[in-house]
């Protein structure tokens, strides 16, 4: 009878353990993710947040989330480098945020978040050298989202994303606001009904940019109309 | 009371969890300089904390027992300790090796210039090439913009380093080419056979090359095929002097392209004034079909096959007597057919194999027929393996088999030569890393040539050193050996092979989007072939040496590239009927280009200018026997404008080109009657281009997915 309570216990703390890390996890990606969609996305610290997300996926080698993520900061640095014109950065930032995408495939089965991000990293070779890698990696760029979309019909970022490339590609290359602009109110609608359900720690993010390029292409449509 | 125990046990245990051991240290690089932001932490537990901005970091853990301790930050070296976590406090002062990742690894760049996604020498891409004022679309013209290339105006091959034409040769996918340019009559330029847009890399070499690429004396060119097409594309273009019609079809692990294109040059010439009295103006139609397929396993399969149709006619002056004027036709037809395979072995073995089938065929018909057919047959086969870090080995076969038959028929008269080439070679080559910053290639090649019973060894190395962050050092040199031209082997079959030995050293500083670039090389020519009064023998030889400068910059003027390329050469030899060493009629000592692109975005055009000046060249004159005559110096500036635009929802681009915009006269010598007129002088005439300017107009459209363009 001692013995079965002993052992009782001790399954018991087990069991605890076992939560706890599970809840660990949760806690410290709720964490984070609640860093990266503050209002104002110029006080994101991104270095720190890469490293605290390498942390855990150091901890937690079964979870495909911590390098989804990682992929997803490691283009936001690749942003911000070509923001700084560092080419050499960029590369360096969008490679790497192509390799964690690579890590968080081989943890999980395909899905919608990551043939987005697939789509999101061939962006991130655009911004290395638009000229050059422009004709290739836009085409790239919009087969993933096209293939996001149809594995995920209420997924609202690869219509965000698809929306961005447009937005920001020449008119002559075929981007410009008017043809960005349904795709970024498709992906409003879509950002409404999810911002209405729970994702816990599931990717949500992009609402904000796609507000902020909604006003920007209302903005170009009214100045080419003047 | 026993539980009581266990309780405390338990309770004794938990505190022992909850006791921490804290780290606490500091990260400097290189130069002792704080690293803010590394990563510092426990592999495999949540516990670390990112350095300040001092280099300072500090976290504790409950965790007990071993665990590895590790830094990372992003351009260096992981730094890991295995350490103890026993409830002490730890103090560490590290410091980071900068990484060698691709970005700034020492690499190979003696003697060569790579284009090319992901390349770091100094590059070209396919975009670069079509938008180069004066290439007029051509791999060959815009990589006369570089330095080591000479401008012959009147041949329009690549003439390398005081080499001639046919010591420069192509390499697809590592196999020969037999017939890289479009067939013309003297003192027509010729242009590429091969599309800039059929190619992901190339790499232009003026000297000191891989053991993988033999029977060039001067200068390799090494183009790679692409992989499986992006898109499916419809290509529509309609130019001022033909169109071409393309389709592109992907597939998941396929792609196949078809296109035909026609030229025709008669309603152009008719609008702009000649310098040749054309009695056809040159014509060109033919087609292409690409195949590529990617298969399961991840071996990729390429199929490419060619063929090519073209003819013009023109009235020239009798060579004879340079009096009356004669009619000169030329029919050329062309096949290429190449098939690659290449693949992952077991035993990380990297295996790559082509195979190329050339028929060229020649039919004049002037005061005699002359027809010419050649076949050729290659093949290259190469096994390359990682050892290790530190060593890359590679090793292949080559063959070359090229026969050739002329046939010349005047009135009654019949002449008939033909040469068979055979040749195989062998080489073995290592890429060793020997430090961070020192990498060496060392190389043998073995050749075999039946004709001769020659067996050659070709030694080659190179070397490259990293003398600081943006800038490398490095030397190469080698031995090549090359059968000489089919017109010698005509009159002498067995002439030996020729040979050069190169040695180069160069400097090169390269930092996000500026590039300068220095190299010194000297060339010695053995055995070449020799017109004496007697014999056709191999007793010619010589030397060049020169002095090559590029600098590229597309950061120091917005929405601008452009690039500066200037060659010196000093270059004598003995060679063809030329007994004593002079200055070869192909050898410019001076040569520069500017080659500059602007693009305008209100008129979402890029604007190109290329200026060059190269000095004058000699020239034979017959009255005394030698190389006596100068060329006015080559000069031209040509401009390039292409606008980019949607038609119909279609990425269209629209180019407009013209050549020597200021008019200059150039002239490339002159020609002489071959008999001397009655006072004893030859009678001669002035070889000019075919027209003094090269007006282009061409609309291309591409039809396709979002994003798709042809380029």
């Amino acid at each position: 009878m001692k013995n079965l309570i002993v052992f009782f216990l001790f399954s018991l703390s087990i069991s605890i353990t076992v939560e706890a890390q599970e809840d660990r996890f949760t806690t410290a990606m709720t964490a984070l993710i609640e860093q990266m969609t503050v209002e104002d996305p110029s006080a994101i610290d991104w270095p720190s947040i890469t490293n605290k997300l390498e942390r855990i996926g150091s901890a937690e080698p079964d979870q495909w989330l911590p390098h989804y993520y990682l992929s997803y900061a490691n283009l936001q640095l690749a942003m911000s480098a070509m923001n700084q014109g560092n080419p050499q950065g960029v590369e360096q930032y969008v490679k790497l945020s192509e390799a964690h995408l690579g890590k968080a495939k081989e943890l999980t089965a395909m899905n919608s978040e990551l043939k987005c991000m697939e789509g999101y990293v061939a962006q991130g070779y655009i911004w290395i050298d638009p000229m050059n890698n422009g004709p290739q990696y836009a085409g790239a760029a919009h087969a993933a989202y096209a293939a996001a979309i149809a594995m995920d019909e209420a997924n609202p970022r690869p219509h965000m994303l698809r929306g961005m490339l447009t937005l920001f590609t020449p008119e002559f290359f075929g981007g410009g606001a008017e043809k960005a602009k349904p795709m970024l109110d498709a992906a409003s609608a879509l950002y409404e009904q999810e911002s209405a359900t729970d994702k816990g720690i599931l990717p949500a993010w992009g609402q904000p940019t796609n507000n902020w390029m909604v006003q920007k292409a209302a903005r170009d449509l009214a100045a080419s109309d003047e | 009371m026993r539980y009581f125990s266990t309780l405390l046990l338990l309770l004794s245990l938990a505190a022992s969890l909850s006791a921490q051991t804290s780290f606490s240290g500091l990260v400097v690089d290189e130069n002792d300089e704080p690293v803010i932001g590394a990563n510092v932490y426990l592999a495999g537990t949540y516990d670390g904390t990112s350095t300040e901005l001092d280099g300072t970091f500090l976290f504790e853990t409950t965790e007990v027992g071993e665990w590895i301790l590790t830094i990372t930050y992003l351009g260096y070296e992981n730094w890991e300790a295995t350490i103890q976590c026993d409830q002490s406090a730890q103090s560490f002062e590290v410091k980071l090796a900068q990484s060698t990742n691709d970005l700034e690894a020492v690499v190979i760049t003696a003697g060569a210039f790579e284009a090319g996604e992901g390349k770091k020498s100094v590059t070209l891409s396919t975009l670069d090439i079509v938008t180069t004022a004066g290439a007029t679309g051509d791999v060959i013209g815009a990589l006369q913009t570089l330095p080591g290339a000479q401008r012959v105006g009147e041949d329009g091959r690549l003439f390398v380093r005081g080499g001639a034409a046919y010591e420069t040769k192509t390499f697809i996918d590592g196999a020969y080419v037999a017939q890289p340019y479009t067939s013309t009559v003297p003192n027509v330029p010729a242009r590429g056979r091969f599309s800039p847009t059929l190619f992901n890399g190339t790499t232009f070499s003026t000297g000191g090359y891989s053991a993988a690429y033999g029977q060039a004396l001067s200068s390799a060119l090494i183009l790679e095929s692409d992989d499986l097409a992006d898109h499916t594309l419809t290509g529509i273009s309609l130019m001022s002097v033909g169109g071409s019609l393309s389709h592109t079809q992907r597939w998941e692990n396929t792609s196949v392209s078809v296109s035909a294109d026609y030229t025709n040059l008669q309603p152009y010439m008719g609008l702009i004034p000649q310098n040749i009295e054309w009695d056809q103006a040159p014509k060109t139609s033919g087609g292409q079909v690409i195949f590529r397929h990617r298969f399961e396993e991840g071996g990729l399969l390429k199929a490419q096959v060619q063929h090519h149709a073209s003819s013009m006619a023109l009235s020239t002056l009798n060579p004879q007597l340079l009096e009356e004027s004669i009619y000169v036709r030329l029919e050329n037809d062309y096949t290429y057919a190449g098939l690659s395979y290449q693949t992952m072995l077991p035993g990380d073995w990297s295996l790559k194999s082509t195979l190329a089938y050339t028929r060229h065929e020649d039919r004049t018909r002037t005061i005699a027929q002359i027809n010419e057919r050649q076949d050729a047959i290659t093949g290259n086969l190469q096994l390359s393996k990682g050892i290790g870090e530190t060593h890359l080995l590679r090793s292949g076969l080559n063959f070359i088999y090229e026969d050739t038959q002329e046939g010349l028929r005047f009135e009654e008269h019949m002449e008939e030569h033909g040469v068979k080439e055979p040749l195989v070679a062998a080489y073995l080559e290592d890429d060793w890393t020997i430090s961070k910053k020192l990498v060496a290639r060392l190389g043998a090649r073995v050749e075999y040539r039946t004709s001769t019973e020659e067996l050659t060894l070709s030694p080659r190395w190179s070397l490259a050193y990293k003398t600081g962050e943006y800038s490398q050092i490095g030397v190469a040199g080698g031995r090549f050996v090359q059968t000489p031209t089919t017109n010698f082997l005509f009159q002498q079959p067995g002439l030996q092979s020729e040979e050069a030995s190169h040695l180069l050293a160069n400097w090169q500083w390269q930092k996000s989007g500026r590039t300068i670039r220095v190299e010194a090389y000297e060339k010695s020519y053995r055995n070449l072939a020799l017109q004496t009064e007697k014999e056709l023998n191999n007793e010619g030889g010589g030397f060049a040496r020169g002095l090559d400068l590029y600098y590229r910059d597309r950061l120091s003027i917005p929405n601008s590239d452009f690039w500066v390329s200037y060659s010196y050469l000093n270059t004598e030899r003995t060679f063809d009927r030329f007994n004593t060493p002079i200055q070869p009629g192909f050898a410019s000592p001076h040569t520069l280009n500017v080659v500059y692109k602007y693009w305008v975005n209100r008129w979402q055009s890029m604007i190109g200018l290329t200026g060059v000046w190269a000095s004058p060249r000699n020239y034979y004159r017959p009255d005394n026997g030698a190389l006596a005559g100068q060329t006015t110096a080559f000069r031209d500036l040509s401009f390039n404008w292409s606008y980019l635009t949607q038609i119909k929802d279609h990425f269209t681009v629209i180019h407009f080109s013209v050549s020597n915009l200021p008019g200059f006269d150039n002239h490339f010598g002159e020609q002489f009657s071959q008999q001397p007129a009655a006072d004893g002088t030859y009678p001669a005439t002035t070889i000019r281009p075919p027209a003094k300017r090269f007006v282009f107009l061409g609309v291309l459209i591409s039809i396709g997915e979002e994003g798709a363009s042809i380029y």
